[in-house]
């Protein structure tokens, strides 16, 4: 079951064209990454997700409800939190989090209270005298307090402190394990891969990605490094998946693409001194699908 | 198709502003009623036959002063009065242009409008804020008259001839209303959703003003909301003018309309 499902979505600023059409589908109870560089249609697809903008062509679903004419039950069971966050300044964190309550129908105050203290905020000063911080954290508590079905965060994690950060991954993978679902983009590689089930990347408005982190990981390069026992000598015979880097020293560092097994059965057949099988390796994968001069990665199954 | 919190919250969020407004436009009358009483009516009446003042008077009135004998036809100069106008539309315009396009120009819309709560409610329950708010204002006009009157003891002018003054009063602002709401809810700032009304209001002073001195604006009158303003028409005719009431209605709820329209299906760009 998809909470999200979006065919063909696409918007067009006159002649500027936003998203190209994609296709997206969000399982229900994951943690989905959105990711890619800054312009890559992120946040459009994401304020088309929760009603802000109408898109030019293409349809979006959210729980199976249609993201125009449904819009307003769509919203009951979203929590969304802006990339920009501005919030009434004038008001008390206190009262800004009533009245964003009071709109939703009430209910929800021992919430508010738990989230304050697991983000260790202060609601009871005016939003004005708040740190950048302090604001995405309030406005982070606005977005979970109703215990949403889906939550859609635009970049969650900016102007937040690492041990935040830490507090803000164990309540969204809380939300996930509840059977709640996340979206949220990010162009932080290492965020997606230590918290997300799946990733889609955007480039230039077109999903060029979509797919599992584990189904990544293992089209991943692994950087291997491995010294022979001295005395063996010779051209190594390298098996499918590896690609040869460098040999320094006597040190003949490779990559190796593909299952695990293969290269622990090639390794066993050499006589070596040492060994050093590095982690897949995501950065190089997701820079090629970042630079614009180099062609995207064959994409592969998975997701 | 109201939402009561967003109506409490602009309600609050105004209240400081509109009891300023309402103080100064009160005291404003009231202190209006006292300089009245301070000259001779002989010598006041003297001022109003000279032609040119006789004019502008007619122009901000709607009808000329001296047909009138009732004292109420000098303190409904009151309800004309540009510092009493220029409260009423600013404040109007603080508060239509305040939640919806300023709160696009401020970026926090993308917190209001991802509440489970309509476009359509959105801007109704603003409306509402608004109308609760600005009507008082114009029966503060009446208010200050009341205590003028009351205070100078000039008890000789009958209240309920003013009060049907303040009705007139109170369709023009909702004229205005309706067009300011209207330019909220399109623009994507702030200042260019004052600037446009401002214009429209500016371009029917200036049309209505001129309209006197100058025969040929005479038939572009109809296009200013002021033509439809007329409090001496009302105290010569002690009767409320439902035509132009009707057309000030008319147009107001035709602009508030069309925003609704355009709003509801508008894109909300991010700031």
């Amino acid at each position: 079951m998809y909470v999200i499902e979006t065919h063909g979505l696409a918007k067009h600023y006159g002649a500027i064209q936003a998203l190209a059409g994609i296709d997206l589908r969000v399982p229900r109870g994951t943690i989905f990454g959105f990711l890619g560089p800054n312009g890559a249609g992120k946040t459009t697809t994401m304020r088309i997700l929760v009603g802000l903008l109408r898109p030019t062509a293409g349809r979006a679903s959210v729980f199976g409800l249609d993201m125009i004419g449904e819009s307003r039950e769509i919203r009951r069971k979203v929590g969304y939190l802006p990339g920009d966050v501005r919030l009434y300044e004038w008001m008390t964190g206190r009262r800004l989090l009533g009245f964003v309550d009071a709109a939703r129908g009430g209910g929800a105050a021992r919430e508010i209270d738990r989230l304050r203290g697991r983000f260790d905020l202060d609601i009871d000063r005016r939003i004005r005298g708040y740190s950048r911080g302090m604001k995405q954290k309030l406005a982070l508590i606005a977005s979970l307090m109703h215990r949403p079905e889906l939550l859609i965060l635009d970049e969650p994690t900016t102007a937040l402190d690492p041990l935040v950060q830490l507090t803000l991954h164990e309540e969204l993978r809380s939300a996930a394990r509840e059977g709640r679902t996340v979206l949220f983009s990010s162009h932080t590689l290492g965020e997606v891969e230590l918290l997300c089930d799946h990733v889609a990347i955007i480039r230039r408005g077109e999903i060029i990605e979509d797919s599992t982190i584990d189904a990544l990981r293992r089209r991943a390069v692994r950087r291997v490094a491995l010294r022979l026992r001295k005395g063996e000598s010779g051209v190594l015979e390298l098996p499918q998946g590896a690609h040869p880097y460098e040999t320094l020293d006597g040190t003949v560092n490779l990559g190796w693409t593909g299952p695990i097994d293969g290269l622990t059965a090639w390794l066993s057949t050499l006589r070596l001194e040492d060994v050093t099988i590095g982690p897949p390796d995501l950065d190089d994968l997701f820079a090629a699908y970042y630079r614009d001069d180099v062609a995207a990665p064959q994409r592969g199954g998975g997701g | 198709m109201i939402s009561w919190p967003i109506v409490k919250r602009t309600l609050r969020d105004y209240a400081l502003l509109w009891a300023g407004a309402m103080l100064l436009v009160t005291l404003f009358v009231v202190i209006f009623n006292f300089a009245l009483n301070s000259f001779p009516r002989e010598q006041t009446e003297n001022w109003l036959s000279i032609p040119w003042i006789r004019r502008l008077i007619a122009s901000l009135a709607g009808a000329d002063v001296l047909e009138l004998s009732k004292p109420e036809g000098l303190l409904s100069i009151a309800f004309n009065h540009p510092l009493v106008w220029t409260l009423l539309v600013a404040f109007t315009l603080s508060l239509s242009s305040g939640v919806i396009a300023g709160e696009i120009d401020r970026g926090t819309i993308d917190l209001l409008m991802t509440l489970p709560i309509s476009r359509t409610a959105i801007y109704c329950s603003t409306s509402l804020a608004l109308v609760l708010m600005v009507l008082p204002l114009c029966w503060g006009v009446w208010l200050g008259a009341k205590l003028g009157v009351t205070l100078t003891g000039f008890t000789a002018a009958r209240l309920s001839l003013l009060a049907m003054v303040t009705c007139n009063l109170c369709a023009a602002v909702l004229a205005v209303s309706g067009l300011s709401m209207a330019a909220s809810g399109i623009c994507n700032r702030r200042g260019p959703a004052i600037t446009w009304v401002f214009v429209i209001v500016f371009y029917g002073f200036v049309v209505n003003f001129l309209r006197t001195m100058w025969p040929a604006l005479e038939p572009m009158a109809f296009t200013s909301f002021l033509s439809y303003y007329a409090p001496l028409v009302i105290i010569r005719d002690e009767a409320i003018t439902w035509r132009s009431m009707m057309i000030l209605l008319g147009s107001g709820l035709g602009f508030w309309l069309i925003g609704l329209a355009i709003f509801r299906r508008r894109d909300i760009p991010a700031c």
